[in-house]
């Protein structure tokens, strides 16, 4: 250890700028007047929440509105048995054409009417 | 003045500033060249001094005497250099990057370094110790600091470092013997 200090000698290699440690105090002093006025905040920083609120909100329509509906076959359904059908086939089953000549009479429809009837519905038609 | 004194004054209605400009001058000095064997380079030691102080400023209100005020300031000081070391590192050489490989390009580099060719190998061989060695060597050594100072700036045992600090002459001694045949 005496040879380490004899020849280093603690001496300090370093230097600094002339004047630096005279002029140091006011350049601190103005780094400090800095820190002290408020903080500008930045909008973008005060309107991210909102607009990942904003973002969410949309999305969300977006999937009731545009991605749910194709999600779900309006075209299926149950057919009154319980069975699957497709919309198509009952309505292909029921659609008829149009004949503009034809003009029943009101004992025809009513005789029509009551072979549709059912006998669920007949029980209850007193009631109204 | 005396650390309490200061810290009395600070707490003063509108003397805040006239406390903290006492705390600069009585410090300023201790803690730059503290900084500089730390980060080597001037305009880094300057940086990192500046923003001690604004640490200080910021802390000073909260400080309660845990520490004496000069130890606390060190500590301050201690990391925030450790930390713009490691910042460098990062944005110089990446996450794989070695500390010591970027300070010996600075200390090489520096403007500001007036010592001979001898003194210059002392430095080279202090980079070759850990981070911890280097902190506790420069302060023992060049700051003359004891050690119960150093224990306190550091919250490392009196016991730990007088190893620490005996390992790392020894180090440095043999680095110097095969680096400068004459030692």
């Amino acid at each position: 250890m005496e040879n380490f200090d004899d020849r280093y000698k603690r001496k300090n290699p370093f230097s600094v700028p002339e004047r630096y440690f005279e002029q140091l105090d006011k350049r601190i002093e103005q780094r400090i007047e800095v820190e002290k006025r408020p903080q500008k905040v930045r909008l973008v920083t005060l309107l991210k929440p909102y607009v990942g609120l904003v973002a969410i909100f949309l999305l969300a329509l977006f999937v009731v509105q545009v991605v749910l509906p194709h999600a779900v076959d309006k075209d299926r359904m149950l057919a009154r048995d319980g069975q699957e059908v497709t919309a198509l086939q009952e309505n292909k089953a029921e659609t008829f054409e149009f004949d503009a000549g034809f003009n029943p009479t009101n004992e025809e429809i009513l005789e029509y009417l009551s072979t549709e009837v059912s006998d669920y519905e007949l029980l209850y038609a007193d009631l109204y | 003045m005396e650390e309490k004194e200061i810290i009395e004054l600070f707490h003063l209605k509108g003397k805040k500033e006239e406390a903290f400009r006492l705390l600069v001058n009585c410090y300023k000095e201790r803690l730059y060249w503290h900084i500089r064997k730390i980060v080597l380079n001037h305009e880094d030691a300057d940086d990192v001094l500046q923003n001690t102080f604004v640490k200080v400023w910021q802390g000073l209100t909260e400080f309660r005497y845990e520490a004496r005020l000069f130890t606390w300031m060190y500590r301050i000081a201690t990391n925030e250099s450790i930390n713009f070391l490691n910042d460098k590192k990062r944005k110089v050489y990446g996450n794989s990057g070695e500390i010591t490989v970027m300070l010996e390009n600075v200390l090489e580099s520096d403007a500001y370094f007036n010592g001979d060719e001898i003194q210059k190998e002392l430095q080279r061989a202090i980079l070759k110790l850990s981070e911890r060695q280097r902190l506790i060597f420069n302060m023992k050594y060049f700051d003359d600091m004891s050690y119960e100072d150093i224990a306190e700036v550091l919250e490392v045992a009196v016991g730990t470092l007088k190893a620490t600090y005996h390992n790392a002459v020894k180090k440095i001694e043999e680095y110097l013997r095969i680096a400068d045949p004459s030692f």
